[in-house]
């Protein structure tokens, strides 16, 4: 009797368990938020060269001890043309670049709200699907805000007085994904959101120069807090992210399967 | 012995009949991962008839242990089911009686 009772019981738990374990799986579509965000990053990583060519032979610059100070001899003369190379100075990330990230998140986050929309459409569970829009819309109006307090001036420049070490975008892809960790409620993307938070902290408090003593690519430096790799990094934990959370997703769908679930 | 059959028993009065059966637990479950939870999805998930699924929703409706909000998306008719307190807490008091029933059990045999 007693033994009856436990196999009931522990058949009744295994069975909670399982849905628990389908639901949260079906909710699991972390992996395209990862995607378009490492996507973005990296494509953003040629923007921060500042092509040799268009530099004249009369500018040098020259790092000044373990200190990320960039001294530039000829600045002034520095040429804006070029579409990459337009605004660009030693001391800022550029306008275009602004842009860029501007456009590109907005985008990347209309697309994952879209994406959300439709699947928990067709698969019967509701998602939320604004909180990603909106806060990546108010973090941008925070960063344009905060960096221009006199006149108005794209966000992320090196005048700014917030986060002014370049990885303000940086930032908003790691609150943006933080946001994404309540509807999937999975312990893999705590963790993935912890890392890439320390990451990001880790490449804007202390760039290559320092961190690896490494002095960078020459030309792959385009402020005097900031690094290419600053963007690559991220960029690169970012895909190995996307493609661990879609495996590990795929491999639950089918043992999941396997057991009628 | 008789000792052990009124400890068991003391453990089985404690699971709540509306909720024991197996699929309403199954109902519970879904809609609190889920959230709001899609008819059609309660079905392919439990592997249910519409009409057994409406009884068993029927049941957990009148004892206020879920929400049922029948809707439109466009020309599409769609009923969402979505917790509410008392599930919640009708589901983990379920749970833990069951957990604490299989601890009892194999603290005997043992």
């Amino acid at each position: 009797m007693t033994n009856l009772l436990t196999l009931e019981a522990e058949d009744v738990l295994s069975s909670v368990d399982a849905l628990r374990r389908r639901v949260r799986s079906d909710r699991n579509l972390h992996w395209l938020p990862l995607a378009l965000f490492s996507t973005l990053t990296l494509v953003s990583a040629p923007l921060y060269y500042r092509w040799q060519w268009s530099i004249p032979q009369a500018v040098s610059c020259y790092r000044s001890g373990g200190h990320y100070v960039v001294t530039c001899a000829g600045y002034d003369r520095l040429p804006a043309s070029g579409i990459l190379t337009q605004g660009f100075t030693l001391n800022s990330l550029g306008t275009w670049l602004s842009f860029y990230w501007i456009a590109g998140l907005i985008m990347v986050s209309l697309v994952i709200a879209q994406w959300y929309r439709t699947r928990s459409n067709r698969m019967g569970l509701r998602m939320h699907r604004w909180p990603i829009v909106v806060t990546t819309m108010s973090l941008l109006a925070i960063a344009w805000i905060k960096s221009s307090p006199g006149d108005i001036r794209p966000p992320f420049s090196a005048s700014s007085h917030v986060w002014d070490a370049g990885a303000t975008p940086l930032w908003i892809v790691v609150i943006g994904l933080w946001i994404l960790v309540w509807p999937e409620r999975s312990i893999t993307s705590v963790v993935f959101g912890v890392g890439f938070s320390a990451i990001v902290w880790g490449v804007s408090e202390y760039p290559a120069a320092g961190f690896l003593r490494w002095d960078g690519l020459g030309g792959w430096v385009t402020n005097s807090n900031f690094d290419v790799y600053t963007v690559v990094l991220p960029g690169i934990y970012l895909v190995l992210g996307a493609l661990f959370v879609s495996a590990r997703c795929h491999d639950q769908r089918r043992r999941l399967r396997q057991r009628g679930y | 012995m008789s000792d052990t059959r009124h400890d068991v028993a003391e453990f089985t009065s404690s699971l709540n009949d509306l909720v024991h059966q197996r699929t309403r637990l199954g109902i519970l479950t879904i809609v609190q991962e889920g959230g709001k939870v899609d008819f059609g999805y309660l079905q392919d998930a439990l592997g249910l008839t519409g009409g057994n699924l409406s009884q068993h929703l029927t049941v957990l409706q009148a004892a206020g242990l879920v929400h049922i909000d029948k809707g439109y998306e466009g020309k599409r008719a769609r009923t969402w089911v979505s917790k509410t307190k008392a599930g919640s807490r009708a589901l983990r008091d379920e749970v833990s009686a069951l957990k604490a029933l299989v601890a009892h059990i194999e603290g005997i045999g043992s």
